[in-house]
C-alpha cells in the first residue's frame, strides 16, 4: 500500500535525524575525549543509562495521557529502600524485587486515583504524594544505607550479571522497550493513552473509560520508577535513600526530546532521548568536567526540547484555526 | 413623537463569505424594553455584539439621540452608556457583593495605589439596592448568593457605571418562576428611571410580561419590529414570523419503513433538568426531538449514551432492559451518540481520521496478539472515507485539518464503525456549512434504512426537514408528540417556547 509507505518514510527520516544528532554529540565528545568510544565506556554507558530509560519510559506513560508525574522520583526511594530491607531480613531477592515493585504499584495507584479520579491538580498532587512517599523512606534505616545481606543475596547480579557481553539490567531496559512499544503504538491500549491524552471528553465518548487509562498510566510510572531504583541500588551494592533523587530532570529531558524530534512524546522518542541525555552525562564526566556544568547543560537541552516541542504544537494549533473561523461564520448564517 | 435612544440603520456584517447581518435596522425608546427575537443564527447575537463593541460592523450607521457615534470597542460602548449582562453573569465569587458592583472603579479620580474607601463604596452600594424590591446581603461573597441575587448585582453594576441602555442576554434561563418575577420588577424599575432595555428570550410569553416592543430577526434581517398592544401578544404570529417561508428543498426524501422498536425509554427524570421524559425509537425510521438550548436535549442526549447518570427512569433496547454503566457499554448495546460539541466531545482533533473512525470499536482491527492491523484499519477506514464521501486523500491526515462538515463525517463515521444500530445526533450541523449539511442529513436517511436514528436539534427546521416523527422538549418535559405530517413549524415552536 502506497500510503503506509509514506507514514513509514516519515518515521524513518525522523530516526536517521536523530542518529546525526547522536552522532554529532557522541563525536564532539570523542574529539575531547579519545577513549569515549570503547567497548567498555560503552558498555558502562549503556549501564547507567538503562536505569534513567527504564524510569523515563514509566514516565512517558503519564505524558502520553497529557499529564505530569513529579512524584515518581520520590516514590522510587521508598520502593527500593523497601526492597533492600527485605533483602536484609534474608528474604529471597526475587521475592524483594517483587516486594518493591508493589510498592512502586501503590504509590504510583494513590497518584493516579488522586488525578483520574479525584481530579485533583496533577503537579501539586504527586509533589506532595512523592514527598510522604520520600520521607516515609526513611523508616526503614533512619535514612541509614542498608548493606545487610546485598552481596550475599544475589541482588547485584540485577544490574552486574553479563548477557552475551552486556549487563542484565541493560537486557531488561530493551525488552520492556520492546513491550512498551507495541502497547502504546500498535495496541488497542495504546490507541487509548493517545485519546485520553490528545482530547479526554472525546475519548470518553468514543467508549474509551478515561480514569482508568490515568490511573494506570500513573501505575505504569510508579512501577517502572522502583524498577529502576532496585537496579540502580543493585549497581551500587546498597541501598541508598536518596537513590532515585537523580532521576528527575534525566528522565523529563529524556521525554522532551523524543517530543520534539517525534512531534508526540513517545516509546521510541524517549528511548532515544535517554539514549543521548546518557550520552551527555556521561561525556561531561570523563572529561572531569565539574557535575554542576553537566546540570547546567542538561536543564539547557531540556527547555530547548520543551520549546521545540510546544513550538509544533502551537504551529498545529494556528494551522486549526482557519477552518474553525470558518466554521463560526457559517453557524452565525445558519 | 418619542425619540430614539439608539437607533441602527443598515447594518452589515460578514463572516467569511457568510452574511451574519444584511442591512439590519433596529430602533431603541428611551425608557423602553424592546425584546429581540429570532432562531438560533438569525443574527441577534451579532447585533448585540456590534451594540456592545466586541464585533465592527461592516458598514451601515449607529446613532444615539440623533447624532452618529463610533463604537471601536467594548470601551467606547461603556463610555457611551451601554452595558451588558449575560446569562450567567462572570464576578469575583470571592469578593463581595459591593466589592462586584464597584470592580474596576474603587478610586475614581484618584490614583491607583490609594487607599479604598470601604465605607462609602458599601454605603453607595446600598442607596443604589434600595431603589429596587430586593433585599440582598451585599456583605456576603457571592458565591454564597442565589442566581438572581447575583443577576441583580450583574444589574446594579450597569447602573453604577451610568449606563442607559442595558442589553439583558436571555436573563431568566437559569431563573426560577418566583425569581423571575422579582427580575421583572427590577426591570419595571429600570425602565421607570428612563433606562432602555433590550430584552433577549427565547420564551415568547415573556414578551408579553415585560416588553413594551420587539423586534425580530431571520436570517440577518430585520422581518418586524411591532409594539405590545394591552400586554399581549399573537405568539403564532411571533413564530411565524421568526421562521419564514416554508420548507426548501433541501431535505432528503422520507422513505420511512417503520419496523421493531430499536430503543425506548420511560419516565427518565434528572433533578431540574428532565421530567418523566418517554418515547420510542423504531428501525428504519428518523425520531426527532426538538428543543431550545437549555431544554434538556443535550442531557437526553447524554443519558441514552450512558455518559450521563439519571435520577430515575429506564432504558430499554431492543425490547429488553438495560442499565448502561458507561459509553463503553453502551457501544456494546450498540448504540452511537455523535456529541453535540464536535470540538471538545466529537473528534480526537489531533489523532488521524482512521485513528479516530476505528476509536470506538477497535476490537475489529485486532490480530491475535491484540495488535492494530494497521493495513486493515486503513482498509475499513478507506471504505468508510468512501461512504460518507469525506473530502481526503487519504486516512492518515489529522482530523483537525478538515473543514467542519468532513470533521463531523469522521465522527459519524466512528459510530459506523462501531456497527450501531441505534444512532443519536445531538445538534447535528452546528458549525457545518450549508452544503456539507445536505451531505449529512443524507447520510442518516441512510442510516435509518438498517438502523433507528433519533436526531435531537435547536433547529426546528432540521427536526421537521428531517424526522419521521417529532417530539418538542419545553423545560425538560415534552410538549408535543407527533408525526412529521401532523404538525407545522410554528406548532413547534410555539409548543417549546411557552408555557401554553
Amino acid at each position: 500500500m502506497r500510503i503506509i509507505r509514506k507514514d513509514n518514510k516519515g518515521e524513518a527520516i525522523t530516526i536517521a535525524a536523530f542518529f546525526v544528532l547522536f552522532a554529532a554529540v557522541a563525536i564532539t565528545f570523542q574529539i575531547f575525549e579519545p577513549t569515549f568510544l570503547t567497548w567498555d565506556s560503552v558498555t558502562t554507558m549503556l549501564k547507567t543509562g538503562a536505569t534513567t530509560a527504564i524510569a523515563a519510559l514509566g514516565l512517558t506513560f503519564v505524558i502520553v495521557v497529557s499529564h505530569s508525574d513529579i512524584s515518581f522520583y520520590m516514590t522510587s526511594c521508598f520502593s527500593s529502600m523497601f526492597m533492600a530491607w527485605l533483602i536484609s531480613l534474608k528474604i529471597h531477592p526475587i521475592i524483594a524485587v517483587a516486594g518493591g515493585l508493589l510498592m512502586g504499584f501503590i504509590w504510583g495507584g494513590i497518584s493516579g486515583i488522586a488525578v483520574g479520579k479525584f481530579k485533583l491538580p496533577d503537579i501539586i498532587s504527586t509533589i506532595a504524594i512523592g514527598s510522604i512517599a520520600f520521607g516515609a523512606a526513611y523508616v526503614f534505616s533512619d535514612g541509614a544505607f542498608i548493606y545487610e545481606e546485598f552481596h550475599t543475596s544475589g541482588i547485584i547480579n540485577l544490574s552486574e550479571h553479563r548477557f552475551l557481553g552486556i549487563t542484565v539490567s541493560v537486557w531488561i531496559m530493551l525488552v520492556l522497550y520492546i513491550i512498551a512499544y507495541f502497547a502504546l503504538d500498535r495496541s488497542k491500549i495504546g490507541r487509548w493513552f493517545y485519546s485520553t491524552g490528545a482530547n479526554k471528553r472525546a475519548a470518553f465518548f468514543s467508549g474509551v473509560r478515561v480514569n482508568q487509562v490515568i490511573i494506570a498510566a500513573f501505575i505504569v510510572s510508579g512501577v517502572l520508577a522502583a524498577l529502576a531504583a532496585i537496579i540502580y541500588d543493585a549497581a551500587q551494592g546498597q541501598g541508598n535513600v536518596k537513590i532515585g533523587m537523580n532521576f528527575l530532570m534525566p528522565c523529563f529531558s529524556a521525554i522532551y526530546i523524543g517530543w520534539s524530534v517525534f512531534k508526540k512524546p513517545c516509546v521510541i522518542g524517549t528511548f532515544f532521548g535517554a539514549l543521548i541525555s546518557t550520552v551527555i552525562t556521561t561525556g561531561f564526566t570523563v572529561m572531569s568536567i565539574p557535575y554542576y556544568y553537566s546540570d547546567l547543560t542538561m536543564a539547557g537541552v531540556l527547555i530547548l526540547a520543551i520549546g521545540l516541542s510546544k513550538m509544533q504544537f502551537k504551529s498545529k494549533e494556528s494551522d486549526i484555526a482557519k477552518p474553525d473561523d470558518k466554521a463560526e461564520g457559517q453557524v452565525a448564517q445558519a | 413623537m418619542e425619540e430614539n435612544r439608539l437607533e441602527l440603520i443598515g447594518i452589515n456584517k460578514t463572516f467569511t463569505a457568510v452574511k451574519a447581518l444584511d442591512t439590519a435596522d433596529f430602533f431603541l425608546k428611551r425608557g423602553e424594553v424592546h425584546g429581540l427575537l429570532g432562531i438560533n443564527g438569525a443574527g441577534k447575537s451579532t447585533l448585540i455584539k456590534i451594540i456592545s463593541g466586541i464585533y465592527s460592523k461592516d458598514s451601515g450607521e449607529i446613532l444615539m439621540d440623533g447624532k452618529p457615534v463610533v463604537i471601536k470597542n467594548a470601551q467606547d460602548a461603556i463610555a457611551l452608556g451601554i452595558s451588558t449582562v449575560y446569562q450567567d453573569p462572570q464576578m469575583i465569587d470571592s469578593f463581595t457583593g459591593y466589592e462586584n458592583i464597584y470592580l474596576g472603579m474603587e478610586n475614581e479620580s484618584k490614583s491607583d495605589i490609594s487607599p479604598i474607601s470601604r465605607k462609602k463604596m458599601r454605603d453607595e452600594a446600598k442607596k443604589l439596592l434600595e431603589q429596587y424590591p430586593l433585599d440582598i446581603d451585599l456583605e456576603k461573597p457571592v458565591s454564597l448568593l442565589s442566581a438572581i441575587e447575583r443577576e441583580i448585582i450583574a444589574l446594579l453594576r450597569a447602573i453604577a457605571r451610568k449606563c442607559d441602555i442595558l442589553i439583558l442576554d436571555e436573563p431568566t434561563s437559569i431563573l426560577t418562576e418566583k425569581e423571575k418575577q422579582i427580575l421583572f420588577d427590577c426591570i419595571r424599575e429600570l425602565k421607570g428611571k428612563g433606562v432602555s432595555i433590550i430584552y433577549i428570550t427565547h420564551h415568547l410569553d415573556e414578551v408579553s410580561t415585560i416588553c413594551d416592543s420587539y423586534t425580530i430577526f431571520r436570517n440577518g434581517k430585520t422581518v418586524a419590529s411591532e409594539n405590545v398592544i394591552g400586554g399581549k401578544v399573537d405568539v403564532n404570529h411571533i413564530a411565524e414570523l421568526m421562521i419564514g417561508e416554508k420548507l426548501s428543498r433541501f431535505y432528503p426524501e422520507k422513505n420511512a419503513s417503520p419496523a421493531d422498536e430499536a430503543f425506548s425509554c420511560e419516565g427518565i427524570s434528572l433533578s431540574e433538568k428532565l421530567n418523566d421524559i418517554g418515547f420510542s425509537a423504531r428501525k428504519g425510521e428518523i425520531l426527532g426531538i426538538f428543543g431550545l438550548v437549555g431544554s434538556g436535549i443535550d442531557e437526553l442526549s447524554k443519558i441514552m449514551y450512558g455518559a450521563m447518570d439519571y435520577s430515575e427512569g429506564s432504558l430499554k433496547i431492543a425490547g429488553e432492559f438495560v442499565k448502561l454503566k458507561n459509553t463503553e457499554s453502551a457501544i456494546e448495546h450498540g448504540i452511537y451518540l455523535v456529541p453535540g460539541n464536535r470540538k471538545t466531545e466529537g473528534q480526537i482533533g489531533n489523532l488521524s481520521i482512521a485513528e479516530n473512525i476505528t476509536l470506538a470499536k477497535l476490537s475489529r482491527v485486532l490480530d491475535k496478539l491484540g495488535l492494530v492491523k494497521r493495513s486493515e484499519e486503513q482498509k475499513l477506514s478507506g471504505e468508510l472515507i468512501n461512504t460518507l464521501s469525506i473530502a481526503t486523500p487519504d486516512g492518515y491526515k489529522k482530523v483537525q485539518e478538515l473543514s467542519g462538515g468532513n470533521q463531523q463525517k469522521v465522527v459519524i463515521g466512528k459510530g459506523l464503525f462501531s456497527q450501531a444500530k441505534v444512532y443519536v445526533f445531538c445538534e447535528p450541523t452546528v458549525g457545518v456549512d450549508v452544503g456539507a449539511k445536505s451531505g449529512i442529513y443524507e447520510i442518516m436517511r441512510g442510516l435509518a434504512k438498517d438502523s433507528a436514528v433519533i436526531i435531537l436539534s435547536s433547529d426546528p427546521e432540521e427536526v421537521l426537514g428531517n424526522a419521521d416523527r417529532i417530539i418538542v422538549l419545553n423545560q425538560g418535559r415534552i410538549t408535543l408528540q407527533c408525526a412529521d405530517k401532523e404538525t407545522t413549524l410554528k406548532q413547534m415552536l410555539v409548543k417549546a417556547t411557552s408555557n401554553q
